[in-house]
């Protein structure tokens, strides 16, 4: 019976340590500072040719038009860039409805391949535990 | 009668005390106002990116000038050009380009932090909790950064905050663009490896 009950004290302390780690987590979480504009984008369109200033203001206002343009919009020669809520609009969605607006040449920038393939975490193997164990801590908070 | 000159008496010993305590302060200049007020400070006002909500106008700015930063960097991202710092931005950019947003906020959100409280924004609100400079700008210890920082790189980037301050209406010939410039010179040292 000396084992039972040593066995029921290592059972309750690992559970104990176990609770205290869940209440830091919860606690952690529930501290935490949520971020600012959690679902912005950015995206850019490359016009055929450069804005002057009276266009720049026209783009400007067709574009806070669509539901989800958030209010920074850069101008600059013949390129747009915005910020949008991704949960309201995607890219391909705001491009569509901008080309409606008027009779635009222009095409949605897709990042360059070279800059594209830059690895996000160079330093973990994809293959590695660590790397799989931290996608799926992330998939689960993601 | 006796007591309207005890009053005139006092009055006049009161007057004489608090004009001179206020020539004394008059010697010494006030106090330069933080960056974080001169751009709008405490005061709260809407949050034009988010409906029904407030936000401190000292905040507000910041995240105006860090978001035109960023987007006048993705304005000159090129393919084959180099010195246009897209290589810097390039694994948070290649996530969004995937449909993952998630780093590009927290990358707002941590650089209106940092320049908010570290330059008189001290309200909670602010708080920075990312990693410190010389960390957060090592390729090898923080993945979100694309490559390391040459003198040229950080000139070019401080190039790039002047012109969001400008185009957020902070005109060039200005104390206060001055003081955010001396600011972003103070943190060369760690950002350039």
């Amino acid at each position: 019976m000396r084992i039972n009950r040593t066995v029921k004290k290592i059972v309750l302390s690992l559970l104990g340590v176990v609770l205290l780690l869940f209440g830091i987590l919860v606690y952690h979480i529930a501290s935490m500072k949520p971020v600012e504009n959690a679902n912005i984008q950015i995206s850019r369109i490359d016009f055929d040719k450069p804005f002057d200033s009276l266009s720049t203001i026209e783009i400007k206002k067709k574009l806070h038009e669509i539901k989800g343009v958030k209010s920074e919009i850069i101008v600059k020669r013949n390129v747009v860039v915005y910020f949008h809520d991704n949960n309201i609009a995607d890219s391909k969605k705001v491009y569509d409805e901008l080309m409606n607006k008027g009779n635009y040449k222009a095409e949605r920038f897709l990042l360059p391949a070279n800059l594209a393939q830059k690895q996000v975490c160079p330093v973990m193997k994809k293959d590695s535990y660590k790397y799989k164990f931290s996608k799926f801590i992330q998939g689960i908070f993601n | 009668m006796k007591k309207f000159s005890n009053w005139a008496l006092l009055s006049l010993a009161f007057g004489t005390f608090a004009f001179t305590a206020c020539s004394k302060d008059d010697d010494s200049p006030a106090p330069t106002p933080s960056i974080y007020e001169r751009l709008g400070g405490t005061t709260m006002v809407a949050d034009p990116d988010n409906p029904g909500q407030m936000i401190e106008q000292g905040r507000l700015s910041y995240r105006k000038v860090v978001n035109t930063t960023v987007g006048l960097i993705v304005a000159d991202v090129q393919a084959n050009a180099s010195g246009n710092l897209g290589a810097h931005f390039a694994p948070i950019l290649g996530e969004v380009g995937a449909g993952n947003t998630t780093n590009l906020a927290i990358l707002v959100d941590n650089l209106t932090d940092f320049f908010s409280f570290n330059t008189g924004g001290t309200n909670a609100v602010n708080t920075y909790t990312g990693l410190d400079m010389v960390t957060a700008h090592n390729p090898s210890l923080n993945p979100r950064m694309g490559t390391t920082s040459t003198n040229a790189d950080y000139t070019k980037f401080v190039g790039y905050v002047g012109a969001a301050a400008q185009q957020n209406g902070v005109a060039a010939n200005t104390e206060l663009y001055a003081d955010i410039v001396a600011v972003l010179e103070s943190l060369r040292d760690p950002i350039v490896q």
